[in-house]
């Protein structure tokens, strides 16, 4: 029991983190691999402002806006020169977005690990198992941005030019929406919901290094292939998918020492026997 | 053109006359030398820097004292150089090689284990004595001129099991199988336990997956005492997320967990009693230590670690065996210099008392001394 609500709150970080990859994905079509670094400036951000400010807060709103200004800046320097050019050539120029972050960080902060500077919020017991609060909080923080994320695009003017542009780009752009702008507030968006992971990611693991966003950002990468890239529930289901399948296999004596690779064949399983990833559109390509 | 010609003669000449020397079978480097010259090398840039920086900051506040407090060696002054490898082997056997022929008499050897094997392989070549302050690995000092100043990790191993065997029957361990520090530790301690009949319960992690441990506590969590043979920053994670568990064991550690109190901020509860093994407290009242806080304080505007200690001693401990040994001639060679000290360091009476405390040494090349059991509150 407790390792199931344990993989639930590693999951909504996953699912998180997913969301953002999906968000970038669907609408942009392209892979941001720096989402996990984003992450990792969210919570150098996090942690320095508490520092100066010692307001938790002020913190965090400085957190968000530092990610979103982060967001529409490399998409503006890095990404866009490239659009139009091989997807290839796009997520190549990620991974080394990605390196950049990671090795201005190590200047800026030292390769040494900090301790997060919020207290652990403890736990609750409920009939004899102990469930963390930050899981918690966690988890209904990630389901009611979930939630937010989709009225959003379904209901408000923006959101559905965001899935205009998704749809078809060209068209879009002939209906009169501002492509550039849209793909930016995109950007701005997936790097608001980085900064959110951040926080939840230090409420359970109080450890901050420069290279934090790169592990967790393959597995939430993993997870939203897993639940159809670019399908906003389908990150959210493929994220806690992924944390209980994590939990679960390291809870099971002998088997543990390999969890990462067994998390990761089921995506070579998942690419190969269902490409669209659990809840993925169907897309047939015209020939 | 014919400017030339006489240039490349000369050189050629002058080559010759430099072949003739280096012929003669093994060169000694340090005929020029003015100072009593030791080397050594470590991670001063990059993600182990930390250790480097500050066996180098121990190292040299050893020869400062050397120097002006104790008057150097009959008269000769000490000086030393430490070369970054950046924790890599390739780094640590070509930093060897500069400052062999730079006229290092004796050696440091490396910080950290996997660049103090190929240091010392070098090292046993050229037959240049090594006392490593800090490389705990067994690998390291399988020649006759290696030896180290820090526990092996059997050692803390066997300690641990024995200090938690007796007191406890509930015993839980997490270990990182992917790092041979933690793994020799765990075996040494999993051996010792089942010599003394006791059985435990084991967790394990690695590298990749070293930051949540929900799992492993959640399984050791009605354990009396969790025995954590790690370095500390999983430690510090461990028994965060033991607070937050509501896991109340206790927890033992080794002497990795030196530095663990720079992951804990204020706001942060300690919910478990923390015990770990060190050769080094600096908040001891010790007078060595007490004077070696002191010195280190000024120097570096910094409180020293089992590293810079280490350092210290390894320096410290050469210059005494060197004392011991009566060495006169600043021109010694490194390979003389290695027969003197072997001979001291091998034969079991040589003693030096540190700051990480007395030591002797076996014909092994490992250092026998006592351990302390810290409390870590804050």
């Amino acid at each position: 029991m407790s390792t199931l609500i344990d993989g639930l709150s590693l999951g909504a970080i996953y699912a998180l983190i997913a969301l953002g990859y999906t968000m970038v994905y669907g609408i942009a079509k392209m892979l941001n691999f720096a989402h996990g670094d984003i992450i990792m400036v969210g919570a150098y951000a996090l942690i320095t402002t508490f520092d100066l400010f010692g307001n938790f807060a002020v913190a965090f709103v400085v957190s968000i806006v530092v990610c979103a200004l982060l967001g529409i800046v490399i998409e503006k320097i890095a990404y866009k020169p490239l659009r139009g050019a091989s997807p290839l050539a796009v997520l190549i120029t990620a991974i080394g977005v990605s390196y950049l972050l990671q090795s201005i960080a190590q200047l800026v902060y030292g390769s040494k690990a900090r301790p997060s500077p919020f207290p652990s919020m403890g736990a609750l017991k409920i009939q004899g198992v102990t469930i963390q609060i930050s899981s918690v909080i966690t988890l209904v923080a990630a389901t009611a941005i979930m939630i937010a994320l989709t009225v959003f695009i379904k209901t408000t003017r923006l959101g559905r030019a965001m899935f205009a542009v998704s749809e078809d780009r060209s068209a879009a752009q002939l209906m009169g929406v501002n492509v550039n702008m849209i793909i930016s507030v995109t950007f701005a968006i997936g790097s608001v919901l980085a900064a959110f992971a951040s926080l939840f990611y230090m409420l359970q693991i109080p450890l901050v290094d420069p290279t934090l966003g790169s592990m967790p950002g393959i597995k939430a990468f993993t997870a939203a292939v897993i639940g159809g890239i670019g399908s906003i529930p389908g990150a959210m289901v493929g994220g806690l998918f992924l944390g209980i399948v994590e939990k679960l296999v390291q809870s099971i004596p002998g088997v543990g020492p390999y969890t990462t690779a067994i998390e990761f064949a089921i995506l070579i399983l998942i690419l190969m026997f269902r490409p669209t990833g659990l809840l993925g559109k169907k897309r047939r390509e015209k020939v | 053109m014919k400017k030339f010609f006489k240039v490349a003669a000369v050189l050629s000449a002058a080559a010759a006359v430099m072949t003739g020397f280096t012929g003669c079978g093994s060169t000694n480097y340090a005929k020029d030398n003015t100072t009593f010259f030791i080397g050594g090398t470590g991670p001063l840039t990059g993600e182990n820097s930390s250790y480097g920086i500050s066996v180098k900051q121990g190292a040299e506040l050893a020869i400062k004292v050397i120097n002006e407090e104790l008057g150097g060696l009959n008269g000769i002054k000490f000086s030393f150089e430490m070369i970054d490898d950046k924790c890599t082997e390739v780094d640590a056997k070509n930093g060897f090689n500069t400052l062999y022929e730079k006229g290092m008499q004796a050696s440091i050897g490396s910080v950290t284990s996997g660049a103090c094997a190929s240091f010392a392989a070098e090292a046993f070549t050229n037959n240049v004595f090594l006392l490593t302050p800090s490389a705990s690995n067994e690998s390291v000092i399988t020649e006759d001129n290696a030896f180290r100043v820090c526990f092996g990790d059997d050692q803390q191993g066997v300690l641990a099991a024995e200090t938690l065997g007796e007191k406890y029957s509930n015993i839980g361990a997490i270990y990182d199988s992917s790092d041979t520090y933690s793994s020799d530790l765990f075996k040494a301690f999993k051996k010792k336990l089942g010599e003394m009949g006791k059985t435990f319960k084991e967790q394990s992690f690695t590298s990749d997956t070293a930051k949540d441990f929900s799992t492993q506590v959640e399984a050791l969590k009605d354990c009396d005492v969790i025995f954590l043979p790690i370095y500390y920053q999983a430690a510090s994670l461990i028994i965060k997320t033991c607070a937050s568990k509501g896991c109340a064991a206790d927890i033992f550690g080794c002497d990795g967990f030196d530095g663990i109190d720079k992951m804990f901020s204020e706001s942060d509860t300690l919910s478990n009693s923390v015990k770990y093994i060190t050769p080094f407290d600096a908040a001891s009242s010790d007078e060595k230590v007490a004077k070696f806080v002191e010195k280190y304080k000024k120097a570096y505007n910094a409180l020293p670690d089992q590293f810079a200690a280490d350092g210290y001693d390894a320096v410290m401990a050469i210059y005494e065996a060197m004392k011991a040994a009566d060495v006169k001639d600043v021109k010694i060679s490194a390979a003389d210099l290695c027969g003197l000290l072997k001979e001291k360091f091998a034969s079991g009476s040589f003693k030096y008392s540190g700051v990480t405390g007395d030591m002797t040494w076996n014909a092994g090349g490992s250092c026998n001394k006592s351990a302390q059991i810290v409390n870590f509150t804050k």
